[in-house]
């Protein structure tokens, strides 16, 4: 965290009430409140002042952020803050789009993303991702586990058997599939579709899984299930989760970062956030007083 | 109403309200869009329904009325007549007696109108009549051969006038003049006047003619006769301009053939000299038949027999009973006293033992019901069409068309008496039976008896043919022209069009399609896809034109240049994209727009410039130095064609081999390597398929070296300028853009999600596209194909230009083909509306219609299969 001398700081010590948005509002720099219980943590991804622009418009301001190994860490923030953004900035999904343009670093495993020589499909192989719309392909439930596999020319069927096997019961999916594994995948519910997504992304064997609001199309019931599937799958995996639902946040995550217009004003640990938050901002925002 | 704006701030709240206008428009919206769609439907209803209306009569089944019998005013019962004949219109018939009497009656009414004596009774023995040489006044059509050798050439024919000075009191239908009177529409008196003449006897031998014929030929008219000392003669009267007398003269030039009588065949019963006088047929009663070849017009000696066979070699104990020619007289019909025809033809055989290369065959053979009637009495073909009359001894009558081996009519007569002669109206409306001083009289509808659903769609057995064969030839030079009208060359030509269109469109508008969706920038997306949508606005004409007049010629003289360029194209490609490997990640990153695009495009000229640079070379060693001269078989060895033609397999072969086989190992080893290592050993691989290839080919040319791919010399695989290959260039460039729309818009329409998801399992973009977006697009993509065969099915103006017409059933690519709708297009201005051949091409209208609605359907249905399979699966 190093500090710019000529550059007016708002101390987060010193925030007024709506200080931290005025001064964000204003353009102003701004120092994330980072709780000190997170230093001992081993970070995998470190994120250091990442700034990300679309076009003219920019998105990311000097974002910085260790997501904690084998923890589950939650994106907060209302809508628009860049939340989204800031995930698949992890896994260079942004690279799609054309206009985007990024300045900072990432790393994953201190191996840095941005990098001229990436190689950004080895790369993805690393992290899994699951999207905020269940997308499972338009293939059999067997297929839809075992791409990963075969875009990396598995063709073993022992192996493959395995791996969906396995994939499927760490998605808690594999009781329900098991008689119809060759059926297809878009004949699932909404809810198992999604954790026919989470199986997908951990058939490629990453180290990381980023959820992108992952069960805001989904029912009650279905979201309970992805979120005890959470619970399960932390300390094998690191996951980072983008959510808008503040209990889910607090039911399911070690840590919670909140972010607003796309800054990151305050990461902890989850307890800390919504129990004793440094900020008022924060503090409004996650009982619901804004937002 | 409407509430005062003023006033309504403070009034009550508004009770919302539709207006009375809105409802109106609503309503006529409905009204209309329903009138609009029932309106199309009933619009396509009425084409397909115009369509069968037009059609159905091809298929109608000949009809036949029997008209009382007429009582034949002063003819005796017991003069059978030599030959009758009757008026185009079938209201006047003429009747010649041995003794040189004819009488001419009105056939509605019996009544004598005309009788005159041709010669004097004494000596007449031999008869011959032209039927086909009706409309040249200036030649005989008649010839009458007498007991001391003459013979007197004649005209009997018919002739229309219409005077003006016909006295007051006559009235419709009585006789005048010899001819018979009537009224035409406009109320001119029309007089139909026999007309006879014969000239002064011209001596043909010193004994008495026994058997005569006469042909008319594109000189003049030429005679055969045997005459009872055993003269066997062709004499050829050609006519000449005599500058010197102003007159036409004849040339007498005698063509004498070799004859001995032979005792155990005894005379001949039958002499027939065939279509332009230069092939007589020696026929006795057993069916032994004697041919003999005069083409040979310098051949001093006697021309020899060149073939003899059995007109009835089924049954040993058969006799003919009648025999006659087809019109044009390329056919001979012979009755056998079974009441069965047996139509015989020469046809060319490849391996024909006659010395002219010629085999008599029997084409047909026409059987009456049940197997066999009774003895034939009479026998007539039609002058305008191969119809065939028989009349039998129990009294029956039968009309057949021959080509299409169909029985059309069988009738019997009142009392069951045969009859003596026959006729078939020119008009083909009639049929008469002349039979002692009666007449029986038919009013015969034929229809249209060439085309059946067996003749519009199987083999026919045409007239000169070695066999049963499929056949389009709609018009010929002249009236005695038999009509082939076999559809299937047709639908042959439209699929080989379609099939060649679609080997160009489909590779390049779907990977076009591919890359644009999947690969490029979509600011570049939009701009590329306009511009591929534009090509479609060329008007087919102008594209055909091109084809034609500029495409046909440039290939024909660079063909060479044309087929390497094919070949070279992937490697060009492979090469290029192994050469970009070589760029540094940095650079190749940076250059991925409008560079990478601009590499990519320059690839097809890259690929001409290989082409021109090696075609020489190829040129010399697959083909002996020149490709048209090997294709019609000028020179070379199979083997070089087969290399070339297979090379594109072998490379293909040695790619799998050496990236299937070898992959494995170097993707293993590779892991170490860096990216330019990489690339290198990628060139390097490339390298060795070029090489593993060329070896292929070359074995691949060795091994299939012994056929020869190209045919019997002059046909087979010989280079037509206007062929397949030009029609699938351009016509493939006219269906690329609108595969390519329909294939961009089903692969964009593929979520984005999906990509997403593959992307982030650690995807290529090729492998997402390959593995997911283009499988996901599949029902859209085969769409998209079917538009485009749709398209190429119903193309006209391409194939009429560049495809050369042919209607000849051949897959080669250097070959022209004859399309449906080109033929339509050709041929529909010049049909005799209601004919034949008008019903016949409304018929391949329709066909073509069926083809694509069939098209359409499969494709609607594969295309909810596999939507319904991605669903279910």
């Amino acid at each position: 965290m190093t500090e710019s001398g000529t550059v007016p700081r708002v101390r987060p010590q010193a925030a007024r009430l709506g200080g931290v948005f005025e001064a964000v509002s204003a353009g102003l720099p701004y120092e994330t409140a980072t709780h000190e219980a997170m230093a001992p943590k081993e970070a995998i991804v470190n994120i250091r002042d990442f700034d990300l622009w679309y076009g003219a418009t920019r998105a990311l301001y000097r974002i910085a952020l260790d997501v904690p190994r084998g923890e589950v860490t939650a994106l907060i923030g209302p809508s628009g803050c860049g939340k989204s953004t800031l995930l698949r900035s992890v896994n260079r999904m942004n690279d799609l789009i054309a206009t985007v343009r990024i300045e900072g670093d990432m790393r994953l495993d201190g191996e840095s993303l941005y990098s001229a020589g990436v190689d950004v499909i080895e790369l993805r192989k690393r992290i899994g991702m699951v999207f905020q719309k269940p997308n499972p392909f338009p293939m059999s439930i067997y297929e839809n586990i075992a791409y990963p596999l075969r875009i990396d020319g598995v063709k073993d069927r022992k192996v493959l058997d395995e791996v969906v096997e396995r994939s499927l019961r760490s998605a808690g999916l594999w009781d329900e599939v098991r008689d119809r594994l060759d059926a297809s995948a878009l004949r699932l519910s909404g809810g198992q579709q999604q954790r026919l997504c989470i199986g997908r992304a951990i058939a490629g064997n990453p180290g990381v899984l980023l959820l992108d609001e992952p069960c805001s199309a989904l029912d009650p019931i279905a979201t309970g299930r992805i979120e005890d599937l959470i619970q399960e799958l932390k300390g094998q995996y690191t996951i980072l989760m983008v959510t808008h639902n503040m209990q889910q946040a607090q039911r399911a995550s070690d840590n919670t970062a909140f972010m607003y217009l796309g800054r990151l004003v305050e990461y902890g640990p989850t307890q800390d956030i919504f129990v004793g938050p440094r900020l008022k901002e924060t503090e409004d925002y996650v009982t619901g007083r804004f937002g | 109403m409407h509430a005062d704006p003023h006033s309504s701030a403070s009034s009550a709240p508004r009770v919302r309200k539709t207006p009375r206008s809105v409802r109106r428009a609503e309503r006529l919206a409905t009204a209309s869009i329903t009138i609009g769609g029932l309106g199309t439907i009933a619009v396509v209803t009425l084409i397909f329904a115009f369509l069968l209306w037009v059609v159905w009569p091809l298929f109608a089944s000949a009809s036949v009325e029997r008209l009382p019998t007429l009582a034949l005013e002063g003819v005796e019962a017991d003069s059978p007549p030599v030959r009758t004949g009757t008026n185009d219109e079938g209201t006047l018939g003429w009747r010649l007696r041995a003794d040189g009497r004819l009488d001419v009656h009105d056939l509605a009414t019996g009544a004598l109108v005309q009788r005159q004596t041709l010669f004097e009774a004494e000596g007449a023995t031999a008869f011959a009549f032209a039927s086909a040489a009706g409309d040249d006044h200036s030649l005989p059509n008649v010839a009458v051969g007498f007991a001391d050798g003459t013979m007197r050439p004649g005209r009997i024919a018919f002739e229309t006038q219409y005077p003006t000075d016909v006295s007051e009191g006559v009235r419709e239908g009585d006789a005048y003049e010899g001819g018979l009177l009537t009224r035409t529409p406009g109320g001119q008196w029309r007089l139909d006047r026999l007309q006879t003449s014969l000239q002064e006897p011209v001596s043909l031998a010193s004994a008495r003619i026994e058997l005569l014929d006469l042909s008319i030929t594109p000189q003049g008219v030429a005679y055969a006769f045997l005459a009872a000392d055993g003269t066997l003669q062709i004499t050829n009267l050609q006519a000449r301009f005599d500058m010197m007398t102003d007159r036409e003269v004849f040339d007498v030039v005698a063509k004498p053939l070799a004859y001995t009588a032979d005792a155990a065949l005894g005379p001949p019963s039958h002499l027939a000299l065939s279509g332009i006088g230069n092939t007589l047929f020696l026929v006795w009663r057993d069916g032994t038949t004697w041919r003999y070849d005069a083409r040979d017009e310098r051949a001093s000696a006697g021309y020899e027999v060149v073939e003899v066979f059995d007109m009835l070699p089924d049954d040993p104990e058969a006799r003919i009973d009648r025999l006659t020619h087809l019109v044009g007289k390329g056919s001979l019909v012979a009755a056998d006293q079974r009441g069965r025809l047996h139509v015989w033809f020469a046809s060319r055989p490849a391996g024909a033992y006659a010395a002219d290369g010629l085999v008599m065959t029997r084409g047909h053979v026409l059987v009456p019901d049940g197997g066999a009637a009774a003895p034939t009495t009479a026998l007539a073909a039609s002058p305008r069409s191969r119809l065939v009359a028989t009349a039998h001894a129990d009294g029956t009558v039968r009309l057949y068309h021959v080509t299409t081996e169909q029985r059309l009519v069988e009738a019997g007569t009142q009392r069951g008496l045969p009859a003596e002669a026959l006729v078939i109206a020119p008009q083909e409306n009639a049929l008469f039976a002349w039979r002692g001083a009666n007449l029986e009289r038919w009013q015969v509808d034929v229809g249209h008896p060439e085309a059946t659903l067996g003749s519009l769609f199987t083999r026919v057995w045409y007239e000169g043919q070695v066999g049963p064969a499929h056949a389009w030839q709609s018009e010929g030079g002249s009236d005695e022209f038999e009509p082939k009208l076999g559809l299937m060359p047709l639908v042959f030509g439209t699929l080989k069009a379609t099939l060649y269109s679609m080997l160009i469109a489909a590779p390049i508008a779907l990977l076009a399609a591919i890359f644009t969706s999947e690969f490029l920038v979509p600011r570049w997306r939009a701009r590329i896809k306009s511009v591929i949508e534009m090509m479609a606005s060329l008007p087919s004409v102008v594209l055909g034109f091109l084809a034609a007049v500029v495409l046909a010629p440039l290939i024909e003289d660079t063909l060479i240049v044309v087929l390497v360029t094919f070949v070279a194209l992937p490697f060009v490609v492979a090469l290029g994209a192994r050469l970009w490997q070589l760029l540094p990640a940095r650079t190749a990153v940076r250059l991925e727009g409008l560079p990478r695009l601009g590499a990519i495009s320059a690839m097809l000229p890259l690929a001409l410039g290989v082409g021109i640079l090696i075609a020489p070379t190829v040129e010399r060693l697959c083909f002996a130095g020149d490709v048209l001269a090997w294709l019609n078989r000028g020179r070379g060895e199979a083997a070089g064609g087969w290399s070339f033609m297979l090379s594109p397999f072998a490379f293909a072969l040695a790619g799998l081999l050496v990236f299937r086989v070898g992959g494995g190992w170097v993707r293993s080893v590779s892991t170490q390597w860096s990216r330019l290592q990489c690339a290198l050993v990628d060139l390097l691989r490339l390298l060795v398929v070029v090489a593993v290839g060329l070896l292929l080919a070359w074995l691949l040319g060795l091994a299939f070296g012994g056929t020869d791919p190209r045919g019997p010399t002059g046909t087979g695989l010989a280079y037509q300028p206007r062929n397949a290959m030009i029609v699938g260039f351009v016509m493939g460039f006219a269906i690329v853009p609108i595969i390519y729309t329909l294939a961009e818009d089903a692969l964009s329409s593929v979520p984005r999600e999906l990509r997403e998801a593959s992307l982030g399992c650690g995807a290529t973009p090729w492998q997402t596209a390959w593995r997911i977006v283009v499988p996901t697009a599949m029902s859209g993509l085969f769409g998209a194909l079917m538009v485009g065969i749709g398209r190429a099915v119903g193309e006209t103006m391409i194939v009429l230009m560049a495809a050369g017409n042919t209607a000849i059933m051949e897959w080669n690519a250097f070959n022209g083909f004859r399309t449906l709708s080109a033929n339509i297009a050709t041929e529909l201005p010049e049909a005799v509306k209601d004919s034949t051949h008008y019903r016949v091409l409304f018929l391949a209208g329709f066909v073509l219609f069926a083809m694509t609605f069939a098209l359409n359907t499969v494709a609607e249905l594969v295309r909810r299969r596999v939507r319904r399979r991605l669903e279910d699966l």
